[in-house]
């Protein structure tokens, strides 16, 4: 029997490559922007997450890629907060609509400040677990953490985002025999057991 | 409100975003990165080539010919521990057991019941200083337990401590890797708009002005703590605190604390920071500084090649150094790196001080809590002391790469630790 080896060419690379990116990229530059609140900060990020995955696209074309792009990109994101420990604090949490109405807030900019006053590795998990609609496996996976690290940064900043806009509803119940996180984009509503173990940065504050 | 409002309102909050065209350009861009990279690549050729051609040809030269400059008698490089070519390691799977008196057997047991107070018996020398975690959301940090050298625990009853901040309040507890003096008598802790600086000999207290938000310690002398500050600005404030004289001196060099191993009082400081742009090819660098020098003294980039395709981006925890610049010359420090089957690992290097070559890199393996592990001190001029999630506190051969647990489990805080 012969074999026909068929090698893809630099350009059939480049298109395959091209086409990815652009398949996937608007979604990515959203999730960059949630966790680092900045629109510059964010297209830096999935920018030089690009060039990671265009120099090792030969690797992981036939595999993962976006799976390694979202890896790279969260991981960078992360990392580039942490080195710099420089939280936005967005001023004050604007103020809700009094009983007579004169001004109203609306929940769209409430929520957009309570998250941009989550730890950057809270804020990860959020917006994957809930905007890219991951499991906790797999967001566990792209932040090189535990699965116990995603379940207790997740009930951490559901609980936070509720005390930073207690205006939006309750976002965590708490009960006993609750046994998981939430349910991404069920529209369950999102139960989290009794207070896991919290690791260090937890404890921190600071991811 | 449930799952899908929470969804609902992040691509609200990110509707706001255009849709980017970056394929091209990064692709573009990755080219260029390839290029530098290969033009590297030939230039170390070609340097080694030199390199070579200029070690055979010096024994055929009978002498300086006439005219030739006498050779310069300057300061030459100072020797570096003899080390076997740059390899990797991989942490094994069960590494073997071994004791290092008086560390506990298990990291459970950093976290000590029944000490006795520091003020009713100080210790001899500290050996180890732990921090156990504390309660979630606790307004105060749990109080500093010092480890003596007939493995008896005192806890430092003598002060009450709170949690470090920095500019954008975030919190953490005070003990750092490096908060022991040389000596093993004194626990520098940063605190906001002060030092703190505890005598466990004696269980004295010293407390030093620094208005700030004082983040990071670290000892250059007995009597001199480096204090780092994270209030925002770049670079970031470092201070000089003579605690025995009472004297805060403001150091003019620019680097990072967080990134920097001193090798006693008159010893060099070095830098060892992450690449600028890892993605643009950029490399991890190794500066040596002058405190009193904003500039500083000599930069080369660190040296992975020799590992490739293993390789060091990014570094966190502390550096530690093997000794000054009269005896061991390498630095260890855990880093975040590349692995042939893929790109993100958590590692441990050890670099040549000198010339910046990666001479050994322990990968870690993959599934690791990001930075994981992270060196707490040398016990013995090859062999470093490391802290890590799964197996606790190991030992690393840097000849040989054997690994050992001394103390098996977690430690359940922050540690610093001196043996020597």
């Amino acid at each position: 029997m012969r074999y026909l080896h068929v090698t893809a060419t630099p350009s059939d690379e480049q298109a395959e490559y091209v086409a990815f990116v652009r398949a996937c990229q608007y979604r990515l530059l959203r999730s960059a922007y949630l966790i680092c609140g900045d629109h510059h900060q964010a297209e830096d990020l999935l920018q030089d997450a690009l060039v990671k995955l265009a120099l090792r696209w030969r690797q992981v074309r036939h595999g993962e890629p976006e799976a390694y792009l979202r890896t790279v990109l969260y991981r960078d994101a992360v990392s580039w907060w942490r080195r710099r420990r420089r939280e936005s604090l967005f001023g004050a949490v604007p103020e809700v609509a009094g009983a007579d109405g004169a001004e109203a807030v609306s929940d769209r900019v409430v929520f957009a400040t309570a998250l941009a006053r989550l730890a950057p590795r809270q804020r990860a998990v959020l917006v994957l677990r809930f905007f890219d609609d991951l499991t906790e496996a797999r967001t566990a996976e792209v932040l090189g953490v535990s699965v116990g690290t995603v379940k207790s940064q997740t009930y951490v900043a559901l609980r936070r985002l509720r005390a930073l806009a207690p205006e939006l509803g309750e976002l965590v119940v708490t009960g006993p025999s609750a046994g998981t996180g939430g349910t991404a984009g069920t529209g369950e509503l999102l139960v989290v057991a009794p207070e896991p173990r919290a690791t260090s940065e937890d404890r921190d504050g600071r991811a | 409100m449930g799952g899908r409002e929470l969804a609902e309102l992040l691509a609200q909050t990110s509707a706001g975003v255009r849709a980017p065209t970056l394929a091209e350009a990064a692709w573009t861009r990755a080219g260029r990165v390839r290029r530098r990279r290969r033009i590297l690549t030939g230039a170390a050729a070609v340097a080694a080539a030199c390199v070579v051609a200029a070690g055979v040809s010096v024994p055929l030269r009978a002498g300086p010919g006439p005219g030739t400059a006498p050779a310069p008698t300057g300061p030459t490089a100072p020797p570096t521990a003899s080390m076997d070519p740059p390899a990797v390691d991989r942490m094994p799977q069960r590494p073997g057991r071994r004791a290092i008196r008086p560390l506990p057997t298990t990291g459970a047991a950093f976290r000590p019941a029944g000490a006795r107070r520091l003020s009713q018996r100080p210790v001899t020398r500290a050996v180890a200083v732990v921090q156990p975690h504390g309660a979630p959301h606790a307004a105060r940090p749990e109080p500093l337990y010092v480890l003596d050298t007939d493995g008896s625990w005192a806890r430092v009853d003598v002060v009450d401590l709170a949690f470090t901040r920095d500019a954008g309040n975030n919190k953490a507890a005070p003990l750092r890797p490096t908060s022991m003096s040389p000596d093993r008598r004194l626990i520098a802790v940063p605190q906001t708009d002060e030092v703190l600086v505890v005598d466990v000999t004696t269980a004295a207290v010293h407390r030093i002005a620094v208005p700030g938000f004082n983040e990071y310690v670290m000892w250059r002398s007995n009597e001199t703590v480096l204090v780092a500050q994270d209030d925002g600005a770049r670079p970031r404030a470092t201070f000089a605190v003579d605690w025995r004289a009472r004297t805060v001196t403001r150091v003019a060099a620019g680097l990072s604390v967080w990134d920097t191993v001193v090798s006693g009082p008159d010893g060099p400081v070095v830098e060892l920071r992450g690449a600028a742009d890892a993605a643009a090819g950029g490399k991890p660098v190794l500066t040596r500084w002058r405190l009193d020098r904003a500039a500083p003294v000599s930069e080369v980039p660190v040296d992975d090649g020799a590992l490739a395709p293993y390789g060091v981006d990014t570094w966190h925890g502390p550096a530690l150094r093997n000794g000054s610049d009269g005896g061991g010359g390498l630095v260890v420090r855990a880093g975040w790196g590349r692995a042939p089957a893929y790109h993100g690992i958590e590692v441990v290097a050890v670099v040549d001080v000198h010339t910046g070559v990666v001479q050994r890199l322990l990968d870690l393996g993959p599934d690791r809590q990001k930075a994981c592990c992270e060196p707490l001190d040398w016990v013995d001029e090859h062999t470093v002391l490391l802290s890590t999630d799964r197996e606790g506190l190991v030992t690393w051969d840097v000849r040989t790469g054997a690994v050992w647990v001394v103390s098996a489990g977690q430690v359940p805080g922050g540690v610093a630790i001196a043996l020597r």
